[in-house]
């Protein structure tokens, strides 16, 4: 009790205070702005940072990671284009809702989720830490594989209409996440034609702005003489979700939500797009009212925007308690509090447990502060939509255009989104669904990564098959929901089988 | 029959890739499986995966009819901003980011709203429509070239 007294004594402070609004203003700036994220914004205030003590960089830092998080989700809304991959699930249901007038209450639902998820995961970090990492270090590396198999089947048979076209959308994913040096030893260049830029890869901004902002320009610019939806807001400087939308209906899916993505935040490399999507796919499958998700369904904006910030929380813990970064963000972070002096890890509770406290409660205060800034930001936001399409359609293409070239200092990955934006334009309007596309992009190199490993260490696929453990689990549940997935939507198959049962 | 074309172009592709991965250098004691290992298994499922999607589609009249949306794209308005799209792109290679910006602002906006509008505006009204876009250009110029300290391609003029 002394340490979390000692822990708020250093926090309450003017400056700290101001660093955590600053920072999290920054970050829902680069949120919002497709081709800017978290990673650029906390990496450009990292030297900041070192001029500034621990708490206060801390303040500044978690501020713009929880702010940024969260800030995707206005151009996902609004204008289908996730601002960050965190947000890309939140596209599915916030536009929608978006295009029936509801973009500000969807504005609100997401900031409100984000809210809950935020402040769940902090308090998760604060009780549960140190047992919740003893659980995550259990996992190998064939665990690992397991849970991204299973994440990537999980989305690709649940998401779009037709199984077979989400697989192919995730197979077009995991191919483009080949592209470039090998993970494991880094040595072959893998389809890059000889161009020394495709040798890093293709970045994950580059491919967000790629195959969802390109092709949503280039249907946008079809229909210009088409009215917009109108973001209906009322008058008021605060703005958080009406009573309808916050009610006991939606209880389940913000704890559901929340649980989902501390867990994902918890293992290394999964990160909150990730996080979002399972919760989204989670949610349509656990809800009474399936039907509604896709259509503007405020579940699946709150399914999205919960876990994506739960994630933040979550990811901190093993930063915190094993000198593991969970994500790009807390590697940063976590470079920060080394540049102060301070070694992560399992000493990190011994050697300075007020920092732990200090951290948990800026982790608080920074989701408050995203809460009550981007709910009185609303209004404003709002507003975007508003400007024709004739002015809004150049000037996003000018956005992606700075954002592209931020991201390698190269005009290379400019003319590489026109290319993934004509891809991206053909899969979404013959219905091939982008978010396992996404996903298997995220998750491909990990995969390959884990499960090179797992045949190092066990021998072949067979050894690893037979062993008991969580990743052959995962494998036979990936299996086992793409094949009942490719049965419920098979109705000439689903009819036969009916028409037995009646006979019989 | 779009549809088909392209998923050939997908079986295409894995085909060449699959090609290309036998002159990969195989690490001595890598019992991973190799660089090539993985890129064959997305290699083979993706087309598995496309051939059965060409059969359910030889099999389904109704899929065999449907228009394959993808060349709407290169015509009309669509046509017009793809071509502004792609101009943009060299254009910031030949004449840098600011000057390459203010052309593409103006003219992209000024022919989409005639497009849209069927007119421009008076003429007071594409005066201070030019100057907005001008500043909007030089504000997104000085924050990330300025404040961001990103480099932008200057062109042949240096800008």
């Amino acid at each position: 009790m002394a340490t979390f007294l000692d822990a708020l004594g250093q926090i309450a402070s003017l400056e700290v205070l101001l660093l955590i609004c600053v920072g999290t203003v920054v970050g829902i700036i680069f949120g919002a702005i497709p081709g800017l994220n978290t990673p650029i914004a906390v990496a450009l205030l990292l030297p900041f940072s070192y001029k500034l003590g621990t708490v206060p960089a801390m303040a500044l830092l978690l501020g713009v990671y929880m702010g940024g998080i969260s800030g995707g989700l206005v151009s996902a809304i609004l204008l289908r284009i996730p601002g960050t991959a965190a947000a890309i699930a939140t596209t599915f249901d916030g536009y929608p809702m978006c295009k029936k007038g509801l973009g500000a209450e969807a504005m609100a639902i997401g900031t409100y989720g984000s809210f809950i998820g935020g402040t769940f995961s902090a308090i998760v970090l604060a009780f549960l830490a140190s047992p919740l990492t003893k659980i995550a270090i259990q996992f190998g590396p064939w665990d690992y594989f397991g849970l991204m198999m299973f994440a990537l089947s999980l989305v690709s048979a649940l998401i779009g209409s037709s199984v077979l076209k989400g697989y192919i959308s995730m197979f077009i994913g995991l191919f483009i996440s080949c592209i470039g040096l090998s993970s494991l030893d880094g040595l072959t260049k893998r389809f890059t034609l000889g161009m020394y830029q495709l040798e890093g890869g293709v970045s994950m901004v580059i491919l967000i702005i790629g195959i969802y902002a390109v092709p949503e320009i280039l249907s946008a610019a079809g229909k210009l003489r088409e009215d917009m939806a109108t973001a209906q807001y009322e008058k008021k400087h605060f703005y958080i979700p009406s009573k309808e939308h916050r009610g006991r209906r939606y209880w389940r899916v913000m704890l559901q939500s929340s649980i989902i993505g501390t867990f994902i935040g918890i293992m290394p490399g999964l990160g909150s797009s990730t996080g979002a999507m399972l919760s989204y796919t989670a949610a349509q499958k656990t809800s009474k009212h399936k039907e509604e998700f896709g259509t503007g369904c405020p579940e699946g904006v709150y399914a999205s925007e919960v876990a994506n910030n739960a994630v933040t929380g979550g990811a901190l813990i093993p930063m915190l308690s094993l000198g593991i970064p969970g994500d790009s963000v807390t590697a940063i972070i976590m470079a920060a509090l080394i540049l102060q002096g301070i070694s992560v890890g399992p000493l990190l509770f011994t050697q300075h447990p007020d920092l732990v406290y200090v951290i948990v409660i800026i982790v608080f205060l920074a989701n408050l502060a995203m809460f009550i800034i981007q709910s009185f930001g609303i209004p404003l936001f709002a507003k975007i939509v508003q400007v024709p399409r004739f002015y809004l359609l150049p000037l996003i293409v000018m956005c992606c255009a700075m954002g592209c070239i931020s991201v390698n200092n190269r005009l290379f990955d400019f003319y590489l989104i026109i290319v993934l934006g004509i891809l991206g334009y053909a899969l979404e309007n013959n219905k091939y669904p982008l978010p396992p596309l996404l996903l298997g992009y995220i998750l491909g190199s990990d995969t390959e990564l884990y499960l090179r490993r797992s045949l190092m260490y066990y021998g072949s696929f067979g050894d690893c098959l037979k062993m008991v453990s969580a990743g052959t689990f995962l494998l036979i549940a990936a299996v086992v929901i793409t094949v009942a997935a490719l049965v419920m939507r098979n109705k000439k198959l689903m009819s036969k089988l009916r028409g037995k049962k009646a006979a019989a | 029959m779009g549809e088909i074309i392209f998923l050939g172009f997908f079986i295409l592709l894995c085909a060449l890739g699959f090609g290309e991965s036998f002159t990969w250098t195989i690490v001595e004691n890598d019992t991973s499986g190799g660089a090539a290992f993985w890129p064959r298994i997305i290699m083979a499922a993706l087309v598995i995966c496309c051939v059965l999607r060409i059969i359910m589609i030889l099999r389904d009249q109704e899929a065999l009819r449907a228009k394959f949306v993808f060349l709407d794209l290169f015509y009309s308005h669509r046509g017009f901003f793809l071509l502004a799209f792609v101009l943009y792109a060299v254009g910031i290679q030949v004449l840098g980011f600011l000057i390459a910006t203010i052309l593409f602002l103006n003219i992209a906006c000024n022919v989409m709203r005639y497009f849209a509008k069927g007119d421009l505006g008076k003429p007071k009204f594409i005066a201070v429509r030019t100057v907005g876009l001008c500043a909007g250009a030089f504000a997104v110029y000085y924050f990330f070239n300025d404040i961001l300290r990103i480099m932008v391609p200057t062109g042949i003029f240096g800008i």
